[in-house]
């Protein structure tokens, strides 16, 4: 100090009294730019923000939509933000607890998990404004919590098995259909694993995917999340049943295997499924888009899931959801109105069936080309089976797919894996009620 | 006069201090009190005692045996610990780098770097490169091995082989890194003439490396292992994060991993916030002990 002083004159007091203005200066910067742009959006256009978690496929119909919107809403200014991957859910949460959210947002099966936490805005008495009578009753439920409805959903992903069509005309097996049964499905895939080569090693498999334990009657805990349910009889019967798939009958590629060629996500399933890999996959309805891409050089088609104890088929679906912290709620449910019409809800059928029966039944009716039995997912309508909405969802699964790894991998026997997994389950959910009360 | 040397020593230190204070002091100790609470940013935070502790560390008597109430902890303590087995290796690997370096070698500059490029690089992109050498069915791995008749495992969807998998990397990107710096400067600070010494009894390489090199190494060495081992509790999370997803089974599970998993996916902050808060008291023993026997060996000149 003495040597700054010295050689410059600079002595201690201005030193901190400029340390002092630079941080009021930073401090007040900062203040006075959030402050700008709250007044700028309210003196001239009203600004929403919508988060999406969409391919690149379908985000032109969302940047198609809102154009349109903007133009007939001149005052109302709408800024997309895909957040496309997996992590999409965690990145909203931490949006809102950051007091960030969108205003709009994207919304599947996380929907409880939110709803819980009172992300969102309460739309039941602004559902006048819409046919709710032309929309699947089931699919308004799943956005519907304690008698409150707070999204209505704009496409249905089902999962759906499809079938290549050459490998079972080389078999001469005829194609199945929408009411078979466990050992049909059995039997024709048997047929249709194949060692080609005679190497011994496998070169094509009747099937890859998972069978719906639904269909089992198993499912991981009730309706309303109180309950696990990892280790009844359905649920061991539905995993006795995979290892014999796999491990037994040899009729679908191990888990490890399965691993190796790359995750268990369908997309990555559909090049192997058009090269002839699989005969059977347990593809998606919300994929068709991709499966007419990657899979244009073959003939296939859609079959419901095999009926084991029951006919089921694992659903979800897509809604634009507004935020509970919104500061425009009408503009909010304006936009969102559009999302949920019948023109979005047909622009996006390639990518999930539409919610409204009649558009629904009015795309069946214009589709022609593969996959020929596109009926069979508006047939589907009558017993699909969401994941439950509970608060955890995802804690719970984290729990149920470890188990699934650790039986699948044969780590564990059903009985040991399920077990564990029903204790852990059951403590996961003592520990929410604790939470919640 | 002392007053104002005071004074200007506190302008000068306090931007680090007021940084260490409210980027590190601070969120520790919100650590610390976080874990007394249950809390999911949404909601107000609910004080609970040693709660989290209890179910974290805690067993119960059920089947007539003594489980563990959060069994997983335990199974990723094990992962965590199990990865701590490639510090010794890469520590010896990074000793033989800086050796060689440490020889009047050509293009010795050009191999330094190199060598720590692993270093300055970007993890993910190192991540994703490491991804497609362990693929099961393209990767560069099993492609040499199938040359060889050798069907290879899958390196890291194999329960068995995904742990060793990610261990050999962690050896691969410590190897050329700090820790080979750190050693190269110990060997430079080594004075030439214990060599000569050693030369004129007769002493040969590998009895120089003993007698000198080692020994002279030791505080190094030490430093090294210590700061290793701090940073191996808290390692494996990139790993998980990028190429695993913690699987499978949990096979790729390390603490870091599971204190991301509970304070951003489930959102139990309070919790996340008890295994880091054990993780700490873990790591402090650890370092402890170390202090506690290792230093005692260490030999400063």
């Amino acid at each position: 100090m003495r040597y700054l002083n010295a050689k410059l004159g600079i002595t201690l007091t201005p030193i901190l009294f400029g340390l002092a203005l630079l941080v009021v200066l930073i401090i007040g910067w900062g203040y006075y730019h959030s402050k700008g742009k709250q007044s700028q959006s309210e003196d001239e256009k009203v600004r929403l923000v919508l988060a999406i978690n969409v391919s690149h496929r379908e985000r032109p119909f969302f940047v198609e939509t809102v154009d349109a919107f903007m133009k007939e809403h001149p005052n109302i200014e709408v800024e997309i933000r895909n957040i496309a991957g997996v992590r999409y859910y965690q990145k909203i949460l931490i949006m809102m607890a950051g007091k960030v959210a969108p205003d709009l947002m994207w919304m599947g099966q996380s929907f409880a998990e939110f709803a819980y936490k009172g992300a969102f805005l309460d739309i039941t008495d602004r559902l006048k404004d819409i046919p709710t009578d032309e929309f699947l009753p089931q699919a308004l439920s799943w956005y519907r919590m304690n008698g409150r409805q707070y999204g209505v959903p704009y496409a249905i992903h089902m999962r759906i098995f499809a079938y290549n069509k050459k490998l079972f005309d080389e078999a001469g097996i005829t194609y199945p259909s929408d009411d078979w049964d466990f050992d049909e499905f059995l039997e024709i895939t048997k047929k249709l694993t194949l060692d080609k080569d005679g190497d011994g090693q496998i070169d094509q498999y009747g099937f890859r995917g998972g069978l719906h334990r639904a269909t089992f009657g198993a499912e991981i805990f009730s309706d309303d999340g109180q309950l696990a349910l990892c280790n009844t009889p359905e649920m061991l019967n539905f995993f006795q049943t995979r290892l014999d798939l796999a491990f037994k009958y040899k009729v679908q590629p191990t888990m490890e295997l399965r691993n190796q060629e790359g995750r268990n996500s369908p997309i990555e399933m559909y090049a192997p499924f058009a090269q002839g890999r699989y005969a059977i996959i347990d593809g998606g309805n919300g994929d068709r888009v991709v499966m007419l891409e990657k899979c244009a050089d073959i003939d296939w088609d859609y079959v419901l899931c095999p009926k084991v104890k029951r006919q089921a088929q694992w659903a979800s679906s897509a809604a634009i959801v507004i935020s509970a912290d919104t500061r425009h709620p009408d503009e909010s449910w304006e936009l969102c109105k559009v999302f949920i019409g019948d023109k979005f809800q047909k622009s996006m059928a390639l990518s999930g069936m539409p919610t409204n029966i009649n558009v629904a039944e009015e795309v069946i009716a214009e589709h022609r080309g593969t996959p020929s039995n596109l009926k069979a997912v508006l047939k589907a309508y009558d017993f699909l089976y969401p994941t439950p909405r509970v608060p955890n969802l995802k804690e719970l699964e984290a729990i149920y797919v470890d188990a699934e790894e650790k039986i699948m991998l044969r780590m564990a026997t059903p009985r040991d894996a399920l077990d564990d997994a029903q204790r852990k389950m059951t403590l996961a959910i003592k520990k929410l009620n604790e939470r919640n009360r | 006069m002392k007053r104002e040397q005071d004074i200007t020593a506190f302008v000068f230190l306090s931007p680090n201090i007021f940084g260490f204070l409210v980027f590190t002091l601070f969120p520790v100790l919100a650590a610390f009190a976080l874990s007394l609470f249950r809390w999911d940013i949404f909601h107000a935070p609910k004080f609970i005692g040693l709660q989290n502790y209890f179910d974290l560390l805690g067993w119960v008597f059920e089947d007539k045996s003594f489980q563990w109430i959060d069994p997983d902890f335990w199974k990723f303590l094990g992962n965590t610990v199990f990865y701590l087995f490639a510090i010794p290796l890469s520590m010896a690997a990074s000793l033989f780098l800086a050796i060689i370096l440490n020889q009047k070698l050509r293009c010795r500059i050009f191999f330094r770097t190199v060598f720590f490029l692993p270093t300055i690089s970007a993890s993910v992109g190192l991540l994703i490169l490491w991804k497609y050498l362990y693929n099961g069915d393209y990767g560069l791995f099993n492609f040499l091995l199938s040359n060889i008749g050798i069907d290879g495992p899958g390196w890291l969807t194999d329960y068995h082989w995904a742990k060793p998998s990610i261990m050999m990397m962690m050896i691969w990107g410590g190897m050329g890194g700090v820790a080979m710096v750190i050693y190269l400067a110990g060997l430079q600070n080594i004075p030439r003439e214990l060599y000569e010494a050693a030369e004129l009894d007769g002493a040969n390489g590998w009895n120089q490396f003993c007698h000198i090199t080692w020994p002279m190494l030791a505080p190094t060495t030490f430093f090294i292992f210590v700061t290793s081992i701090i940073a191996g509790f808290q390692s494996g999370f990139d790993a998980a994060y990028i190429l695993t997803q913690g699987g499978p089974a949990g096979a790729t599970t390390t603490l870091d991993y599971y204190i991301y998993n509970h304070a951003f996916v489930y959102f139990n902050m309070g919790y996340a916030a008890t295994i880091a808060v054990v993780l700490f008291f873990i790591v402090f023993c650890v370092t402890m002990i170390n202090w506690r026997f290792g230093g005692r060996k260490v030999h400063y000149g």
